[in-house]
């Protein structure tokens, strides 16, 4: 009972506040239809959201990120963590449940209980959406590595083909993070693959030929596992360096920042840094500083994590408004290079402008709810 | 040869400490002759196996491991061991570079970080002493807070180093060679020599061979307990500072395995983990022969998956190889 009077104090607290700045609870009634579950200040949208792990720039970022969105609407929410680990992510479903939350936003870490979790899920009637890994018959929201890998490949094959290098003095070196599953893997993939395409004597492959087990793709591909950490990386390519002659050019690419780092680390300490293009993936501080001042470093994938909080919020919105969203709902990704960097990050690595809505997430533009963060362009007011 | 602990032991205790002593050499030079068979097996197979900067490679790759292998050793021959080396190496980098940014002089920095590491060894060392509680949970205990608190001081995020130059460890010297790999073969002597010639050596020895009799005959055990887990989490912290001077940041990330690492190495090298032996040499041959199985793994361009796998049944047949041969020769 104490915690209860404790809590709804600090509730009455929160609305208050929110409620001085003017917009967010009026907006978030608002904002849900007369078919859909409509939220007052005295009953507000309740939200659970389990964090996938709770250490790492990107998973306690796009936590943080998700709880301010949906604070900022004023949404009640509470935060779980599952600690990539499959007995904590049910016991942490089943806790969900019973606080009886309007939504679930459920970031599942191991692929093979999705099953387990719909039971309980639909047991108790609540809709969910799972974030990056799928679960059956939840909405999904997810990045998609393909895209980026292959729009990747696209900015830095054509630097190194007008350096005037080809599959005949070129490897490719990319770090895979194998523990993570193919999904994740799918952007390094799609790299070298679109790379072998468009650059000559690169030796071509398809797509599900490299496998978690490739270490080799012919005499222009080295992958290596990273396990998505700078040590290992650095670790991993300063090995696969020894076996490439000195004077060979080296394309790097990883499946996130941290390991891209860690590989150009080892390029460096190996004095190949000017015979060598990379590109990272993640938009951490560390790389942004990269692409603005390193030459080499000539393309940075981001999703934006950060920012994932406000398209989840508005994709729960959606749902709870009776809305049937599609089948993937994408975050929002773009390829960043020395010249547009600026435009959507500021000199200390924050977001200061989102891209554009794709055309299949328009219907997160009619809930209203990215409007009240005044940061998607063609959506700033 | 004899152990230094036979003089703070019983008769029957001296048997069996001599028996494990031999043992010990009998593995160590089994190692040896395996570590030549891996080398010989990695030429023939491997075109970029046996060159000088494969061999600096290898050296480079094994370093971080080193030191914290060091601090096991000690750990290890007195008769416990150090599990929370996984959370000071991070801890220690972390650290180091957040002093080195906020402009605090190179070496300071150095000595602050394995200060912090030192600090976590003497809690280590004090609960195992005073609190009486075991070292595998003791140090379970400090592995999560300092782990704990490397992600918290860092925000999960990897810190780039401000300043390069306090990178200096992983600039090179004479033949290319790390100032890094210089140092642990510093460390590897000063230690070597120490628990070898020196009182405090054969104290250790003894504690580890047979803590109560040495408490009966009167050496300070609690405060050389505490002092051992100082140093090897102090030293554990300065291989923290070389991770982040090898990758010119700081993450939390690092030294995930250092633990069982270490102790597989100190293992593989001829020391007990009851105690009472061991040494310097073994545990570098064993370091050794870990990171060189993992270089000529990965030059095979064999998968991350399978190497795992052959790392550990190669360790297994390598101890197995040395007890048999222990028992063989009686």
């Amino acid at each position: 009972m104490k915690n209860q009077g404790k809590q709804s104090i600090t509730r009455r607290e929160m609305l208050t506040r929110l409620t001085a700045l003017g917009f967010t609870v009026p907006a978030a009634t608002a904002l849900i239809a007369a078919n859909g579950r409509r939220a007052s200040a005295a009953d507000p949208i309740r939200i659970s959201f389990a964090n996938v792990f709770e250490k790492g720039e990107l998973f306690v970022q796009l936590g943080n990120g998700i709880e301010n969105a949906a604070k900022l609407m004023g949404y009640e929410f509470r935060r779980y963590n599952n600690e990539f680990d499959s007995e904590k992510t049910l016991a942490n479903a089943r806790l969900m449940v019973q606080d009886r939350p309007d939504i679930i936003l459920e970031y599942n870490g191991v692929e093979g209980i999705g099953q387990a979790l719909r039971r309980i899920f639909d047991d108790a009637g609540i809709p969910f959406i799972a974030i990056n890994v799928p679960i059956p018959g939840g909405h999904w929201f997810n990045l998609v590595n393909k895209e980026i890998g292959t729009d990747t490949a696209n900015v830095v094959v054509p630097i190194a083909n007008a350096n005037g290098w080809t599959g005949n003095d070129t490897t490719a070196i990319i770090i895979q993070a194998s523990a993570a599953g193919v999904e994740v893997n799918d952007c390094v993939r799609y790299f070298y693959v679109t790379a072998a395409e468009t650059m000559e004597g690169m030796t071509k492959v398809k797509p599900d030929e490299i496998t978690a087990t490739t270490t080799t793709i012919g005499d222009t591909g080295i992958q290596v596992d990273g396990a998505g950490a700078l040590e290992e990386s650095y670790t991993a390519v300063k090995n696969a360096l020894q076996t490439l002659p000195a004077d060979r050019h080296i394309l790097l690419y990883s499946v996130n920042d941290d390991s891209t780092l860690g590989g150009w680390r080892a390029i460096t300490e190996a004095g190949r840094q000017d015979n060598t293009i990379v590109a990272g993936l993640g938009g951490s501080v560390a790389a942004l500083g990269e692409l603005r001042n390193n030459p080499q470093w000539v393309a940075e994938g981001s999703v934006f994590a950060t920012h994932w909080g406000q398209y989840l919020i508005a994709m729960a919105t959606a749902v709870l408004n009776g809305v049937e969203p599609p089948p993937l709902t994408k975050c929002p990704q773009l390829i960043l290079t020395p010249d547009n960097v600026d435009k959507y990050y500021d000199a200390e690595g924050k977001v200061q402008l989102l891209p554009p809505l794709v055309p299949e997430n328009e219907y997160l533009r009619d809930t209203g709810v990215l409007q009240q963060f005044n940061n998607v362009e063609g959506l700033i007011g | 040869m004899s152990s230094p602990a036979e003089t703070f032991s019983g008769p029957r205790d001296s048997e069996s400490v001599k028996s494990r002593w031999h043992s010990t050499r009998a593995q160590f030079f089994g190692i040896g002759a395996f570590y030549i068979a891996v080398v010989v097996f990695f030429t023939l197979t491997s075109d970029y196996f046996f060159s000088y900067s494969n061999a600096l490679n290898i050296l480079t790759n094994v370093t971080v491991i080193g030191i914290v292998a060091l601090g096991q050793t000690l750990a290890i021959v007195s008769g416990g061991f150090d599990l929370s080396v996984s959370g000071v190496v991070p801890l220690g980098a972390v650290t180091f570079v957040i002093f080195s940014n906020a402009e605090m002089a190179t070496p300071a920095a150095m000595l602050f970080a394995m200060l912090v590491g030192a600090a976590v060894g003497v809690f280590n060392g004090l609960i195992v002493t005073k609190v009486g509680i075991n070292p595998l949970i003791a140090t379970l205990g400090t592995l999560s807070i300092t782990a704990g608190l490397a992600y918290a001081l860092s925000n999960g995020v990897t810190i780039p180093m401000k300043n390069i130059d306090a990178g200096v460890l992983a600039e090179r010297t004479w033949g290319r060679v790390p100032y890094y790999v210089v140092t642990l073969i510093g460390l590897s002597l000063i230690m070597w020599f120490a628990m070898r010639f020196t009182v405090i050596g054969r104290r250790i020895y003894a504690i580890g061979g047979n803590r109560e009799a040495s408490r009966l005959a009167g050496l300070r055990v609690d405060e050389i307990t505490i002092a051992i887990y100082a140093t090897c989490a102090g030293l554990a912290a300065f291989a923290g500072v070389v991770v982040s001077s090898q990758l010119l940041a700081g993450s939390a990330t690092v030294g995930a395995d250092a633990a069982l690492t270490s102790i597989a190495s100190v293992i593989l090298g001829g020391a007990a983990l009851f105690g009472g032996v061991g040494g310097v040499g073994g545990t570098l041959l064993g370091v050794l022969v870990l990171g060189t199985i993992a270089n000529g793994m990965a030059l095979l361009m064999v998968p991350a998956f399978y190497q795992q796998i052959a790392t550990g049944v190669i360790l297994l047949l390598a101890v197995g190889f040395g007890r048999l041969r222990a028992v063989i020769s009686g």
